[in-house]
């Protein structure tokens, strides 16, 4: 991750410890490694953002958003949680109106798999 | 009766609230029970608390097992770590604010096993939720 601990607000930390774990997974290192665009991600309640940025296998996270990021999420933090636990499929979210997307949604679900635990 | 938060008269009817929730033993029921889930909360002064106060949660399968002030945060083991300041955990205990909000906005600094909040994400809001069931006061006011 390209950005240090301090830096990042709450959503930002709570994104970096999930993904640097996930990315332990090598199969899931394998999909970021062809990936290439920046997802954000607003959690709805507080309104705060974070970047997640994909360089065909580096992850770097920042605050904020970006003006045009290649996709777009906006959930609740609990909407979040399901989806990193694995328990609420990003495809079902997106039809259950649970998560509001934009963007690329080919490629947002493919960058989503990085916050998917596999634990 | 309202109790004095922090204290741990305080600390104690946390656990009455938390052991009283069929909500929380419901949500809570896998948490800590192949890790460590227990927390200890760093409040920092300001807001009429004047000094760095520690507060111990013990909590396995969705019950407090102890709660208590703690001078030494060295002298328990922890899974889960946070800090913030006395002015942002009051309108949590009051119920005026939400604790996984504070922690989105980094009001509220968490360590510990992210994927094990995400995965019990409701259990934190429930337990979160328990320390306005009962009457507090505080410092300062």
């Amino acid at each position: 991750m390209e950005v240090s601990d301090e830096e990042l607000n709450g959503l930002g930390m709570t994104l970096k410890q999930i993904i640097d774990d996930n990315l332990q997974n090598p199969k899931v290192k394998e999909k970021v490694a062809k990936l290439k665009g920046s997802l954000v991600l607003r959690e709805r309640q507080s309104g705060i953002s974070a970047v997640i940025i994909f360089n065909e296998g580096e992850v770097g996270i920042r605050n904020d958003a970006l003006e045009k990021p290649t996709a777009f999420i906006e959930a609740g933090f609990l909407e979040l949680a399901d989806i990193s636990s694995g328990r609420l499929g990003p495809i079902k979210a997106l039809l259950t109106g649970k998560i509001k997307a934009k963007g690329n949604l080919i490629k947002l679900l493919g960058m989503s798999q990085v916050l998917i635990s596999r634990r | 009766m309202a109790v004095l938060y922090p204290s741990n008269e305080w600390c104690q009817e946390w656990k009455k609230a938390i052991n009283g929730s069929e909500g929380i033993a419901e949500a809570g029921r896998n948490w800590g029970t192949d890790f460590n889930g227990n927390w200890l909360f760093e409040v920092t002064p300001g807001g009429g608390l004047d000094k760095t106060t520690y507060l111990y949660l013990e909590a396995k399968a969705g019950k407090c097992t102890d709660s208590r002030l703690i001078e030494d945060p060295t002298e328990v083991e922890a899974g889960f770590f946070c800090t913030g300041p006395y002015e942002s955990f009051k309108p949590v205990v009051k119920g005026e604010k939400d604790f996984i909000e504070g922690v989105v906005r980094g009001v509220f600094k968490l360590k510990g096993d992210m994927t094990k909040i995400m995965l019990n994400a409701r259990f934190i809001r429930a337990v979160a939720n328990s320390l306005s069931t009962f009457e507090s006061e505080f410092l300062g006011e």
